[in-house]
C-alpha cells in the first residue's frame, strides 16, 4: 500500500465575516492506492475531487482524518517533513499552460524540481532525457510556454511530474481541454511511463470514457463523499449504486443508432450548506424510498467494491416509473 | 429549403506573419426544421465561422469572397444596422459559458424584459413570457426566478436561462456554440434534450457547434467536419458516423475513447498538428497527417458527391 486515506474531511468557510458557515467539501473518504495501480476519482463538478488532491499533497488543511503516504502520516507532517514526501508524489495540475511559468523556458521547467529538491544532477541532460521521455524534441528546451499546444504543454507538466521518480502521481483533469486526437496521446503516455517507472497512479477526472480505458479501480464521488467504489470493469458492468448507474448512462456515445436507455435525475445538485438527510443523493434518486430520507447508508471502506446504498441496484436495472417518495 | 446556405466563403485574418486563411472555401446548408452540427478540433475555424455568420469578425477578419444566405439574402453584404435588427430576433446564439452571457448585476427579469425590446407587448405580457420561457426549460419557481441574479443559479441552470433568452423572440436560426462543454455529464445530457424539445415547439433550424463526438451524434440530423479551416465532409448523421469517407473523419471518430467498448490501454491518436494556415499545403489540408498520402495528395482534392454525402478526397471514387 503506497498510500492510504481515512475519514478525510475538509472544511471550508463561507459567507460574511458575521457570518461564516463551514461546509464540508470533502465528508469522510477513505480509499487505499497500491503501488504500480491506477486509481481514478470521478464525480461532478463540486463533488470535491480536485480539494481530495490537494489534501493528499499536503496543500489544503484538513479538519479530520488519517493520510499515510509510504508509511508516513502526511496530515501531521510539518511543511519540513513534507518537502521530501513530495518527492515522491508528483502533481499535475488542471490546467496545462497556467502550471508553467510562463516566464521559464521549457528546458529549465522540467529540472526545476532538481533544483527545488537541492539533488545534484547535470541538469542540462536530465532535461533532454525527460523532453525525450515525454516525446518532445530537444528543440523545444528554449520554448516559453505560450509557444506550446496544449498538448505540448501536457507533456512538459508529465516531464516536470516524472523528473524526480516519483512513486505516486496525482494528476488533476489530464486530459481536460484536449481534442480528442490529442488526448489519447498523454492517456498512452502516462500509461507507458507508468508501465516502465512503475509508478501509481490517481487520476481524477469527470470523463467516464477515459476512466473505462486507464483506470485499474475507480471511485465515484458525490457531495464529498464516496458513493461506491470497486474494479473499474465491474463498476462498468453493472453499477450497483444509482448515481454511478446514471452517470454511465449520461454519457453520449458516438453512435446514431445506440439505443439510449438514459436514466433521468430529478431536480438539482444540493447545496453543500444544505446537505440533505439520510441518503444526501435521495432528492434526485429515481429509486428512492422513504427510509432513505431517514437514515444514512452505512458503507465499509475496505479494498473490495463498496456502496453507499440502502437498495443496491441489480446489474442492467431500471427506474421504476414513478418515485415513491416525492 | 435552407434557412441558411453558406457559399465558398473564405475569411482572412491580417496577422503579424502575413493573411491566415481561417477559412478557405467553406459551402453548407441548414435546411429549415434541422439540426446541423459542425464538429472539429481546436483551430478548425468553428468559432470565426459563428462570427462571420453574426457578422462579429474581429477588426483583422474581413470576409474575401463567398456568400452567407440567410433566408435568401446575403449577410455579408447587410450593414451594420441591418445585421443588429437579424441578430437576437432572426438570429440567437447560446454562447459556451453561461455566466459570460449572462449580466451579473441585472435581475434576470430585468435581462429578459431587455431583450423583447423589439416587441409591442406591454410589460405586464413581457413578464408573463419570460415566466412561460423559464417554465419551458424547467427553472423551477420561474416566477420568483425572475428578480434573482445570475449568481443565485447553478451552472446547468444559468445555461438553461441563456438558451429561454435565445429561444424568447423565437428565432429562424438558432446558433449553439458549443453550448454543453462547461456542464458536467449529467447536465449536458439534460441540455440536449431540451435543445431538441424546445426546437420542436418553436420549429426553428439550429446550427450546432461542437468538438464533442457523442453529443453531435445524439442531436444532430446533419453533420459538417471541418478541418483546419476547410469543410472535409459533410453528410447526414448516419452516414458520418457509420460510413466515414474522409480519412479524417474515419480517424478522428476512432480516436474517441467512446467508440470503443472494449478496454485499451493504447488509445488511438493523430500524430502531427494542423498546418500553419498562414500558408496552408497546396494540395489536401490533412495530407501530412494522413496516414494513406499518396502522390496526387500534392493536388486539391476534388468534392466527390454520393447521395448527398460529401467529401474532399482522393481516395473517394463515386
Amino acid at each position: 500500500m503506497i498510500l492510504t486515506v481515512r475519514d478525510l474531511e475538509v472544511t471550508f468557510r463561507v459567507g460574511p465575516w458575521f457570518n461564516r458557515q463551514p461546509i464540508l467539501a470533502v465528508a469522510g473518504v477513505s480509499f487505499d492506492v497500491d503501488a504500480g495501480e491506477t486509481f481514478a476519482l470521478v464525480g461532478e463538478s463540486g463533488s470535491g475531487k480536485t480539494t481530495l488532491a490537494h489534501a493528499i499533497n499536503g496543500l489544503q488543511d484538513i479538519s479530520r482524518g488519517e493520510m499515510a503516504f509510504m508509511s508516513q502520516r502526511i496530515e501531521t507532517s510539518s511543511p519540513g517533513e513534507m518537502k521530501p514526501l513530495r518527492r515522491h508524489m508528483a502533481m499535475m495540475f488542471q490546467d496545462p499552460v497556467g502550471s508553467l511559468s510562463p516566464r521559464m523556458k521549457v528546458g529549465d521547467l522540467v529540472v526545476e524540481p532538481f533544483r527545488i529538491h537541492g539533488i545534484q544532477a547535470n541538469l542540462q541532460e536530465e532535461a533532454r532525457r525527460l523532453l525525450s521521455l515525454v516525446g518532445l524534441s530537444g528543440d523545444f528546451s528554449d520554448r516559453y510556454p505560450h509557444q506550446l499546444s496544449g498538448g505540448q504543454a501536457r507533456r512538459v507538466g508529465v516531464a516536470r511530474a516524472i523528473a524526480l521518480n516519483p512513486k505516486l502521481i496525482i494528476a488533476d483533469e489530464p486530459t481536460a481541454g484536449l481534442d480528442v486526437s490529442v488526448q489519447g496521446e498523454v492517456l498512452n503516455l502516462l500509461n507507458d511511463l507508468r508501465e516502465r517507472l512503475g509508478l501509481a497512479m490517481i487520476i481524477i477526472t469527470h470523463n467516464l470514457h477515459v476512466v473505462h480505458h486507464v483506470a485499474d479501480r475507480m471511485a465515484v464521488m458525490y457531495l464529498g463523499r464516496i458513493v461506491e467504489a470497486g474494479e473499474t470493469e465491474e463498476m462498468f458492468r453493472a453499477p450497483a449504486h444509482p448515481y454511478t448507474a446514471t452517470l454511465l448512462s449520461a454519457n453520449p456515445e458516438p453512435d446514431p443508432d445506440k439505443a439510449r436507455n438514459r436514466i433521468s435525475l430529478p431536480a438539482e445538485v444540493p447545496s453543500l450548506l444544505a446537505r440533505p438527510p439520510g441518503c444526501e443523493f435521495h432528492t434526485r434518486c429515481p429509486w428512492a424510498q422513504a427510509r432513505c430520507a431517514r437514515e444514512t447508508p452505512y458503507t465499509e471502506n475496505g479494498r473490495k467494491r463498496h456502496v453507499a446504498c440502502h437498495t443496491p441496484l441489480a446489474p442492467g436495472a431500471r427506474p421504476p416509473a414513478t418515485r415513491s417518495i416525492q | 429549403m435552407n434557412v441558411l446556405g453558406i457559399r465558398n466563403l473564405n475569411v482572412t485574418f491580417g496577422t503579424e506573419g502575413g493573411p491566415l486563411r481561417a477559412l478557405r472555401n467553406v459551402s453548407f446548408d441548414v435546411p429549415r426544421h434541422r439540426i446541423v452540427g459542425v464538429v472539429g478540433e481546436s483551430g478548425c475555424g468553428k468559432s470565426t465561422l459563428i462570427n462571420a455568420i453574426l457578422g462579429l469578425l474581429a477588426d483583422n477578419g474581413q470576409v474575401e469572397s463567398g456568400q452567407i444566405l440567410f433566408e435568401e439574402r446575403d449577410l455579408t453584404q447587410m450593414d451594420s444596422l441591418e445585421m443588429q435588427a437579424m441578430r437576437g430576433s432572426r438570429i440567437s446564439t447560446v454562447f459556451q459559458d453561461p455566466m459570460g452571457a449572462l449580466n451579473p448585476v441585472i435581475s434576470v427579469g430585468k435581462q429578459m424584459l431587455h431583450i423583447q425590446y423589439r416587441s409591442d407587448l406591454g410589460r405586464t405580457e413581457k413578464n408573463a413570457r419570460s415566466v412561460e420561457m423559464l417554465r419551458r426549460v424547467r427553472i423551477p419557481d420561474p416566477k420568483s426566478a425572475l428578480s434573482r441574479y445570475p449568481h443565485e443559479f447553478s451552472g446547468g441552470m444559468k445555461q438553461r436561462i441563456a438558451i429561454a433568452m435565445a429561444m424568447m423572440m423565437e428565432p429562424v436560426l438558432l446558433i449553439a456554440d458549443e453550448p454543453t462543454t462547461a456542464l458536467d455529464a449529467t447536465l449536458e445530457v439534460a441540455t440536449i434534450e431540451l435543445l431538441q424539445e424546445l426546437q420542436a415547439q418553436i420549429g426553428c433550424s439550429v446550427l450546432f457547434i461542437s468538438h464533442h463526438l457523442g453529443v453531435i451524434a445524439e442531436l444532430c440530423d446533419d453533420v459538417v467536419v471541418m478541418y483546419a479551416g476547410e469543410v472535409v465532409e459533410r453528410g447526414t448523421t448516419r452516414q458520418i458516423f457509420h460510413d466515414p469517407l474522409h480519412p479524417y473523419t474515419e480517424r478522428l471518430l476512432r480516436c474517441d475513447p467512446a467508440g470503443q467498448s472494449t478496454r485499451t490501454r493504447h488509445l488511438p491518436t493523430i500524430p502531427g498538428e494542423i498546418p500553419d494556415l498562414r500558408d496552408p499545403p497546396k494540395g489536401c489540408i490533412f495530407a501530412d497527417r494522413c496516414d494513406r498520402r499518396e502522390t496526387i495528395c500534392e493536388t486539391a482534392p476534388p468534392e466527390v458527391e454520393m447521395g448527398g454525402h460529401r467529401a474532399c478526397c482522393h481516395r473517394v471514387k463515386p
